[in-house]
């Protein structure tokens, strides 16, 4: 009868890590996700010109956070956001001034895409720091 | 031959205003962030976002979004459905000539649809019917 055997030591103190590990990423996590998406914010707040002021009083960020995830969500709730993202042809204001066309800019949307790679970028790191090998890429 | 990212915005104008079924659909050519004064079916190409792929030495590949859409004022008569659908069909997967790159990949990751409606007079309305091209070119 063969008396080889395996020992694992440091069983225990593992599983208790595992199951530590979804709360403590959690809680780093969300505080990336979240820093991110109020910097993308300042950002596109910031590129959006200063006439009425509308672009900038409807942008809005939400958080929502649980024990095991984190979602933060940008958005602008402008009637006007559309045609600043996206561009618009010869037009005239309410107020009748002729506004002509505008060409796209997509600060909301290239700031959003800019912000979300430098988070997963984070959060790669964050998952390193835990011990976990990070292998692909989010997008 | 050095790679010039403007290069990539031009070969995209120029293919999508040099296909006659288009310009059938919207006559008044492809243009890069707005078109002449005047124009009422035209189709508009913006950069939206872009990146580069590093790797030790340079870039691998540059991976842009560019907006391209049709545009039509309303009285124009523009048939938005095929002037969209011809739009795809010159970009799905079709290889876009540059000189010092290689292309890698060309396909619509979201479209887009919407109606603009002038403040002051709402019989006044634009159509815009495109999507949101993700480009990837490296560098040769």
């Amino acid at each position: 009868m063969s008396s080889n055997r395996f020992v694992f030591s440091g069983l225990e103190e593992l599983k208790a890590q595992l199951r530590a590990l979804p709360a403590a990423l959690a809680g780093e996590g969300g505080h990336l996700v979240e820093g991110h998406a109020n910097g993308a914010a300042a950002t596109i707040k910031a590129g959006y010109p200063a006439r009425s002021g509308e672009l900038r009083d409807k942008l809005e960020v939400e958080h929502q956070t649980s024990a095991f995830g984190a979602r933060s969500v940008v958005r602008n709730r402008s009637k006007y956001a559309d045609e600043f993202e996206y561009g618009s042809q010869a037009r005239h204001t309410a107020i009748g001034a002729n506004r002509g066309s505008m060409p796209p800019n997509p600060l909301f949307t290239q700031t959003i895409r800019q912000r979300r790679r430098a988070m997963y970028a984070d959060l790669q790191g964050l998952l390193e720091r835990h011990g976990l090998e990070v292998t692909g890429d989010a997008e | 031959m050095p790679s010039n990212s403007s290069d990539i915005d031009s070969a995209l104008v120029t293919k999508l205003g040099a296909d006659a079924a288009l310009l059938a659909l919207l006559p008044h050519g492809a243009h890069w962030d707005e078109a002449p004064p005047g124009s009422t079916r035209f189709v508009i190409v913006s950069l939206v976002d872009a990146a580069d792929e590093p790797m030790q030495g340079g870039c691998a590949y540059e991976d842009a979004l560019y907006l391209v859409k049709a545009v039509a004022l309303s009285t124009a008569g523009a048939d938005m459905k095929a002037a969209e659908a011809r739009i795809k069909a010159l970009l799905e997967d079709q290889a876009l000539v540059v000189a010092g790159y290689t292309w890698m990949t060309l396909h619509r990751e979201a479209r887009i649809r919407r109606t603009e409606v002038d403040d002051a007079d709402p019989s006044i309305r634009w159509y815009h019917r495109g999507g949101h091209y993700r480009l990837q070119m490296a560098p040769s």
